[in-house]
C-alpha cells in the first residue's frame, strides 16, 4: 500500500483493487474525492486513511463522490461510524456530486437522511 | 405507457392548435418537397417531358400523404402511430433508372407496386426478428440515415446543380445565411420560435435568396405559370412488369423497409423517455403501412417511397412529434397535388435553403443514431459490427467507382452508404452471435479477491450480451451484497457459484452455496441498529438486495442454499 503528501492525489492499491483518494483543503474543511469502489476490501483502507486525521483533531470532512463507481452497504457502515465520530468532536461529514446510481444505493439503505448531501463540491463547502 | 420527454413541446398524443397544426404541417412539407427532385431526375433519365415531371410530382404528393397518413394511423394493424413522413426514397432511385431505361415509366411503377407486395410480407415476420436487430444494428442503420445524406446536403449546401457544376459563393452564402438563422431560433428561441425554426430560418433563406439573385423573378414566373387546379393524371402511365427486375425492386424495398425500422425505432425513442428497446410489433404495423404506400405509389403512377429521415430529424429538433401533425401534413400534401401552382411555391426552393434544411435535420438524425447504439454496453463484437458496417458504407460515398462494375440485379445493394452498411451489419451481427451462451457461470470463494471478479465477470457478460448498463450495474451490485454478506458473517466457508442468464426482457442470477439462506427484511435498520447490532450489517444487506432487484427468493435444500434474483431488463 503506498500513499503520498496530503495535498497531492494518493493511490491505494490492493491486490488488484483500485480506489484512489485525492486530497484536499479549504480552512479546516478536509476535502476527499474518492474516485472508484467503496466496498468491504476498499473501505477498511478509506479507513485507515482517515483514522491519523481523526487523531490529530480533524473534525470537518467533505467526501466528493463524483468520480465514485459503487459503494456497497459494508462501506456505508464504515462511513456511518466516520461521521458519528467527527459529530462526537463537534464536528461533520458532508457528502457531495453523488452519481445517479450512488444517490440511488443512498436512499434504498436511508442514508440520504443521516448525512448532508449536496449537488456539488461548492455548495458542500458553503454549506460548513 | 409512454412517458413524454421533457424537450417535447408537442409530444405524439398531444394535439397542436390549428394554427400551429397547419404551420407545423407546413414545415414539414418544405423539407419533404426536397424530395421532388427524384421524380424529375427518374423523368429526366428516361426523357420525359416537363408535363411529366409535373405530373410525377402531383402523384407523388398524392401517394406520399396518403402514405402519410396511413403511418400515422395508431390503431389497427396498419402504421406506426408516429410522424413518419413519408417521400420518394433514394432507396428506390437505383432500381427505377434501371426501370426506367428497360421499359419507361410504366415498369418503373408496376415494379413498385410488386415491391410493395413484398414489403407487405417482409412486415409480417419482421416482429420476429428482434435478434437480427439489436441496438448496434438499429442504431448504425439510424446513424448510417442521416450520413447518407451528408453528400447530397453539403452538394446543396454549396449551390451545386445542373445549373452550377462548380460551388457558388453566392449560393454558400444564401445557405449560411439560412441554417445560421434555423440554428439560432432552434437553440436560442423558446416556445414558438424553436417549434417553427425551420419555416421561419427559410423564409428568412427565401428573403437572402431574392436580394442575392439566386431566386429570380424567372422562378417566380414559372410557378405563376403552373396551372393553378389540376385533376391528377392518376394511373395516366400505364403498368408493366420484368421478372428480371425483381431482385433489384426487392433489394432496394429491403433497403427501404430496413431504414424505415431504423426511423421508427427512432420515433419509439424520442417519444418515450424511459424507451428501452425497439418495440418490434410497431415496427411491423410501420413496415406494412409503407408497403401499402408502396403499392399505392405504383398503382397511382408514383416512384417508391420511404420514411424521411430528415423529418424525424426535424420532429426532433423542433420537438414537435404530434401524429396530427402527420394527419396535417398528408391532407395538406394531397390538397395541394390538385393545385400545381401552389405546390411550385416548394418546388423552386432555391438549392442552398434546401442544403440547409438537410444540414439541419440530418444532424439531430446522426446524434439519434449514435444515442441508440450508446444506450447498451458494447464489447469488441459490437465495435466490429458497427465498425466494419460504417466503414464499408461509408465507402461507397468516398470511393463509387469500386462499385461500378457490380451486377446491375444486386447493384441497389452497392448504390448507397446505407444499403451496403445495413447489409454488413445485419450480416456480421448474425455472424458474431456464434459463440455468446445465454447463461454463464462463476465460482467465488468467500475472501477480498471475489468482488473484483463478480465486476469484471458482469463487465464482460453485459458487453457480450449487449444489456442496459443501469441493469448489469444493479445486478453486479445485489451478487457483491450477497458475496460480502456471506463473507463477512461466515454464510458459508466454501465455493459460492453465481450462474448468471440473460434474454433481451429478462436478467437472472441463480446463488447457490453450503450454508444458511440470507434473509431479506421488508425494513432497513435503522442508525442506531447498525451502530450497535452485530446483525444490522447482515439485515442491511439483505434488504439492499431485496430493494436494488425486482424479485428475490431463496430456499434450502438440505445444508444448500439457493437464492434466485430476478431482473426486468
Amino acid at each position: 500500500m503506498r500513499s503520498g503528501p496530503s495535498d497531492l492525489k494518493s493511490t491505494t492499491v490492493v491486490e488488484g483493487l483500485q480506489m484512489d483518494i485525492w486530497e484536499d483543503r479549504q480552512g479546516e474543511i478536509v476535502i476527499l474525492a474518492v474516485h472508484g469502489k467503496l466496498d468491504a476490501a476498499t473501505s477498511p483502507l478509506f479507513e485507515e486513511r482517515l483514522r491519523p486525521m481523526l487523531e490529530r483533531g480533524e473534525r470537518n470532512f467533505l467526501l466528493d463522490f463524483s468520480h465514485l463507481d459503487y459503494i456497497s452497504s459494508a462501506a456505508l457502515r464504515r462511513l456511518l461510524m466516520l461521521a458519528k465520530k467527527a459529530n462526537e468532536a463537534g464536528g461533520k461529514v458532508v457528502l457531495a456530486s453523488l452519481k445517479g446510481g450512488i444517490r440511488e444505493i443512498f436512499d434504498m439503505a436511508g442514508f440520504t437522511q443521516i448525512f448532508p448531501i449536496h449537488a456539488s463540491r461548492e455548495e458542500a463547502l458553503r454549506s460548513f | 405507457m409512454a412517458q413524454k420527454p421533457s424537450n417535447l413541446i408537442f409530444g405524439v398524443e398531444e394535439s397542436p392548435g390549428w394554427g400551429a397544426l397547419i404551420l407545423l404541417s407546413l414545415q414539414h412539407i418544405s423539407v419533404m418537397s426536397i424530395a421532388f427532385i427524384i421524380p424529375v431526375i427518374i423523368v429526366d433519365a428516361v426523357g420525359g417531358t416537363p408535363d411529366d415531371a409535373r405530373s410525377l410530382i402531383s402523384m407523388a404528393m398524392l401517394a406520399v400523404g396518403i402514405g402519410t397518413i396511413l403511418q400515422g394511423i395508431n390503431r389497427g394493424p396498419v402504421g406506426s402511430g408516429y410522424l413518419c413522413p413519408l417521400v420518394n426514397g433514394p432507396a428506390f432511385l437505383s432500381a427505377s433508372l434501371l426501370a426506367g431505361k428497360v421499359g419507361g415509366l410504366p415498369l418503373i411503377f408496376g415494379m413498385t407496386a410488386v415491391a410493395g407486395f413484398f414489403e407487405g410480407l417482409f412486415s409480417r415476420v419482421v416482429a420476429r426478428m428482434r435478434a437480427v436487430f439489436p441496438a448496434e444494428v438499429t442504431g448504425t442503420i439510424v446513424m448510417m440515415v442521416g450520413i447518407e445524406i451528408i453528400p447530397i446536403a453539403v452538394q446543396k449546401f454549396l449551390g451545386v446543380d445542373k445549373a452550377h457544376p462548380s460551388a457558388d459563393g453566392t449560393a454558400i452564402l444564401v445557405a449560411a445565411i439560412t441554417l445560421v438563422a434555423m440554428a439560432g431560433f432552434n437553440v436560442w428561441g423558446a416556445g414558438k420560435l424553436r417549434l417553427y425554426s425551420v419555416l421561419m430560418g427559410m423564409l428568412v433563406g427565401y428573403a437572402a435568396a431574392f436580394f442575392t439573385g439566386v431566386l429570380t423573378v424567372r422562378n417566380i414566373e414559372a410557378m405563376l405559370a403552373a396551372p393553378l387546379f389540376a385533376l391528377p393524371a392518376v394511373g395516366r402511365y400505364g403498368l408493366s412488369f420484368n421478372a428480371a427486375l425483381l431482385i433489384p425492386f426487392l433489394v432496394a424495398v429491403l433497403s427501404s423497409a430496413l431504414k424505415t425500422m431504423g426511423d421508427v425505432t427512432t420515433c419509439q425513442k424520442i417519444n418515450d423517455a424511459q424507451w428501452k428497446r425497439p418495440d418490434m410489433m410497431n415496427i411491423s404495423r410501420g413496415v406494412l403501412a409503407c408497403s401499402l404506400g408502396n403499392m399505392l405509389s405504383g398503382l397511382l403512377g408514383a416512384l417508391g417511397q420511404s420514411v424521411s429521415s430528415s423529418n424525424i430529424g426535424l420532429s426532433i429538433a423542433t420537438g414537435a412529434t404530434s401524429r396530427r401533425i402527420a394527419y396535417g401534413t398528408g391532407v395538406i400534401l394531397v390538397l395541394l397535388a390538385f393545385f400545381p401552382r401552389l405546390s411550385s411555391v416548394f418546388v423552386i426552393m432555391p438549392t442552398p435553403i434546401m442544403g440547409a434544411s438537410l444540414i439541419f435535420a440530418v444532424s439531430f438524425m446522426i446524434l439519434a443514431g449514435i444515442s441508440i447504439l450508446m444506450s447498451r454496453m458494447i464489447d469488441s463484437r459490437k465495435t466490429f459490427v458497427i465498425g466494419i458496417s460504417v466503414i464499408f458504407g461509408l465507402s461507397v460515398d468516398f470511393a463509387p467507382e469500386l462499385y461500378r462494375n457490380v451486377h446491375p440485379w444486386v447493384q441497389p445493394m452497392f448504390s448507397s452508404s446505407l444499403s451496403l452498411s445495413t447489409i454488413c451489419a445485419v450480416v456480421l451481427n448474425l455472424v458474431f452471435r456464434i459463440g455468446i451462451a445465454k447463461s454463464a457461470t462463476l465460482s467465488v470463494t468467500p475472501g477480498m479477491e471475489g468482488s473484483d471478479r463478480i465486476y469484471n465477470f458482469m463487465d464482460q457478460r453485459g458487453r457480450a450480451w449487449g444489456a442496459r448498463s443501469e441493469v448489469i450495474y444493479k445486478a453486479t451490485a445485489v451478487m457483491n451484497e450477497f458475496f460480502e454478506a456471506a463473507s463477512e458473517h461466515g454464510l458459508t466457508r466454501g465455493p459460492i457459484e453465481m450462474t448468471v442468464r440473460f434474454d433481451e426482457f429478462n436478467l437472472d442470477a441463480d446463488i447457490v452455496y453450503r450454508g444458511k439462506p440470507i434473509e431479506f427484511p421488508d425494513l432497513r435498520p435503522d442508525v442506531r441498529d447498525l451502530l450497535e447490532d452485530e446483525q444490522a450489517p447482515l439485515r442491511l444487506a439483505g434488504y439492499m438486495m431485496r430493494s436494488m432487484s425486482d424479485g428475490v427468493t431463496a430456499e434450502e435444500s438440505g445444508d444448500t442454499a439457493r437464492l434466485h434474483i430476478h431482473f426486468v431488463h
